[in-house]
């Protein structure tokens, strides 16, 4: 038997919760105490500049929400929605098709993916300073291009019937390498023995994607859809860059950081727009997940 | 058998890592602590925090340079952060939360900031700063002297104190920045009535010119219809009642008796409607940021840029060999209503849990040295705050040297409850047409009614 260096038998014993107490200090400090805070701002009204009063007001800023405001918090649901919506189906259907156009052997295949894979590096605020740029309705190369083509021109991001489109494909761009990457991992735990024998029994194309490919990807669909529904519904950072949440664009992430950070920030009602949040990320992810797990099971 | 006990007899492992750990744990801590120590005692950084204003950062930096000179030992550190996208209060709230600043840049909080008690309002960012005791009353410090008391009470001032330093104040409600050469070219001078103002840009239309250039995309449009109410509300009455007037304005807004669809603003709409009609067609995706800039390397074309007159330096230094100029816009047709209505900016405040208090208020005193603001004024285009340095003479100052004596402060916007849709305050100007597809007078009673509601829900 190895002696162990630290301590005697009895001092040992502290040693697992001695062990579990810095994680336990950081979750309490940086999980549990943010949480509780947002419940309890969430029930106050409060500027959120230090030192200021908090005043206690119980269910107002939700009471407020649903009343008076009701129309502005259901329009950022609604366009939270369309935007999760809108950004899960095409990296989904993109992710995938660029996974099957790239998941081959070979240097230059290798190369393409990481040129796919790219876009998910650039910081956020680099991605958005280039679309402002190139969508730029005056100098822009895309007001250029446009113009040129068809004799048309766009306001782009200050268009509301177009903007939020296009901040959805914007997305799409920076993201749907890494729906691809999950893909072609998937793809590539699909025995060839499958296909094989779908060949020999005179499967085609569509048919193998339909009946071998699509089901074993299951897994890696629940994962895609999961994670990139889960990450559009909270939202805000691409959407405050490139709009301000203006011209259609304000879901209730880029509202919540509005009324709490803005510049005339109202840090308690900011926090019940960040419940509000929450309570729609577990209901929807929690639907999505039990679909999808049962999915995985029936296929 | 215990595992130490098959171990030879003396200075074990084990009796060797127990001094060896507390020793250890021992210098970690005092090493610690000392550091923390010299941090708190010996540190003499003065730590001033302001938005990224190209030229104000620049001109700060200078004086911060010369503050290191003179305070030897002393290192200035001064931290930055774009207005756009929530960057300067994402910083402010930031240095706030850690206590780590000394003097701190604000927008002035100016007395509509302060609902009465009876609005249930809790005041935003900075008043609420002010409120709760945490910026220094600055009203007896030696510098303030060189400063227009009237000017600073109205920015700054509460309850008696005055709670920062006003060093910059602009045009920004009805700015309208001008091609001279272009007016020139089509025998147009600068209009001093909403008519002329109308019938230039029909004379551009006419050539091919488009007359109007505007960020639309981050509502600078609003500068224009905030102006045209600024002046039907204020017209000919002196320039000392303009608090009075808005203070009043947002009382009558609260109790119901003044509504976005009252004459006055159905007018605004009308009038703005009209100009709007003149302006780039794809003006509602072009950003603040570039805007200026964009407008200033087009020299034949946007004769007029809806603008505040902070953005001189921007529009000079984007193409310095352009002519160019800047007047308030004219809202009404009687010439002597169209006065400009000021805002206050960039004010210096000190918190009173700053750090560096004494060295704060020595900078703020090197700032305010009239030599020192002069090249201030200078650098920013901000018009002059201290009563002895006068507005410099920029080659876009003319009108606003000739006309800044019946200048007044702009009305403020209607006090509105916690969480108010943005349209409750003052109609959404990106909502409303040709930025967006709300036609004006929808917009007049969805503001009516969102404020009605907010209002209905606070009480």
């Amino acid at each position: 038997m190895t002696a162990c260096p630290f301590g005697t038998r009895r001092t040992r014993r502290w040693i697992p919760w001695l062990s579990i107490s810095v994680p336990t200090l950081g979750w309490l400090v940086f999980v549990l105490y943010p949480s509780a805070a947002t419940i309890y701002y969430s029930l106050t009204q409060y500027s959120g500049v230090p030192g200021a009063p908090v005043n206690y007001c119980g269910l107002c800023n939700y009471q407020q929400a649903f009343t008076s405001l009701s129309s502005q918090t259901w329009a950022a649901l609604k366009v939270t929605l369309v935007y999760a919506a809108g950004v899960t189906v095409l990296q989904i259907v993109i992710g995938l098709g660029l996974a099957l156009l790239l998941n081959r052997r070979g240097r230059l295949f290798s190369l393409y993916r990481a040129l796919v894979f790219m876009p998910q590096i650039f910081s956020v605020t680099i991605v958005a300073a280039l679309f402002s740029l190139i969508l730029d309705p005056v100098s822009g190369p895309a007001e250029k291009i446009l113009h040129g083509l068809f004799g048309a021109s766009s306001a782009f991001l200050g268009d509301s019937s177009i903007s939020l489109p296009l901040i959805i494909l914007i997305n799409v761009w920076m993201f749907s390498g890494y729906t691809m990457l999950i893909y072609v991992a998937g793809l590539r735990r699909i025995p060839p023995e499958l296909y094989e024998a779908a060949s020999l029994d005179g499967c085609g194309w569509w048919s193998r994607f339909r009946r071998i490919t699509w089901p074993m990807l299951a897994a890696s669909t629940t994962v895609n859809v999961f994670l990139t529904a889960m990450g559009c519904l909270g939202e805000y950072a691409l959407i405050l860059l490139l709009t301000d949440g203006q011209f259609g664009t304000q879901t209730i992430g880029m509202y919540m950081f509005q009324q709490a950070f803005g510049q005339q920030s109202q840090l308690g009602y900011g926090s019940m727009l960040a419940m509000l949040q929450f309570a729609m990320t577990l209901v929807i992810g929690g639907v999505l997940l039990f679909t999808l797990r049962r999915r995985e099971v029936q296929l | 058998m215990s595992p130490v006990g098959s171990r030879p007899a003396g200075r074990s492992p084990r009796r060797l890592l127990r001094p060896l750990s507390v020793l250890g744990v021992a210098a970690l801590t005092a090493s610690v602590l000392a550091a923390c120590s010299s941090s708190s005692s010996d540190s003499q950084t003065l730590v001033i925090a302001e938005w990224t204003n190209a030229a104000a950062v620049t001109y700060t930096q200078q004086i911060d340079s010369l503050f290191e000179k003179e305070h030897p030992g002393v290192t200035v550190d001064l931290e930055t952060a774009p207005t756009a996208n929530a960057g300067w209060p994402t910083l402010e709230s930031s240095v706030l939360a850690s206590k780590g600043v000394d003097v701190l840049a604000e927008f002035p909080p100016g007395p509509a900031a302060y609902p009465p008690n009876y609005t249930g309002i809790v005041p935003g960012n900075p008043a609420a700063l002010v409120t709760s005791h945490q910026l220094v009353n600055m009203a007896n410090e030696p510098f303030m002297k060189y400063y227009n008391k009237t000017n600073a009470e109205y920015a700054a001032g509460y309850d008696g104190g005055i709670y920062g330093v006003p060093a910059a104040e602009y045009v920004n409600n009805g700015g309208m920045w001008f091609k001279p050469s272009l007016l020139a070219k089509y025998g147009l001078s600068v209009p001093t009535t909403y008519n002329q103002f109308i019938a230039d840009c029909k004379v551009f239309k006419a050539h091919g010119i488009t007359p109007v250039f505007v960020a639309g995309k981050d509502g600078y449009q609003n500068i224009l219809f905030a102006g045209i109410y600024n002046q039907l509300i204020m017209n000919d009455t002196p320039a000392s009642d303009a608090t009075t007037i808005s203070l009043n304005r947002n009382v009558a807004f609260w109790k119901g008796t003044q509504k976005w669809t009252d004459p006055v603003y159905q007018t605004t709409a009308s009038e703005y409607e009209q100009v709007m009609q003149y302006i780039e067609p794809e003006a509602a995706g072009v950003s603040a940021q570039t805007a200026p800039a964009e407008w200033a390397v087009q020299s034949s074309n946007y004769p007029f840029f809806i603008d505040g007159s902070y953005d001189g330096n921007t529009i000079t230094q984007a193409n310095p060999s352009l002519n160019v100029g800047f007047f308030a816009f004219p809202g009404t047709n009687n010439p002597s209503w169209n006065r400009a209505p000021l805002a206050p900016d960039l004010t210096w405040t000190v918190p009173t849990w700053a750090k560096h208090k004494t060295l704060a208020m020595e900078w703020l005193e090197l700032f305010s040295q009239p030599s020192n603001y002069a090249g201030w004024v200078k650098a920013t285009g901000s018009l002059s705050t201290e009563t002895s340095v006068a507005t410099p003479s920029l080659k876009w100052t003319g009108w606003l040297s000739a006309n800044m004596s019946n200048a007044y402060d702009a009305l403020t916007t209607p006090w509105a409850p916690n969480g108010a849709p943005t349209n409750a305050t003052e109609p959404d100007t990106i909502a409303m047409q040709p930025i967006g597809s709300v036609p004006p007078a929808t917009e007049l009673q969805d503001s009516t009614n969102n404020y009605a509601n907010a209002i209905k829900a606070a009480k």
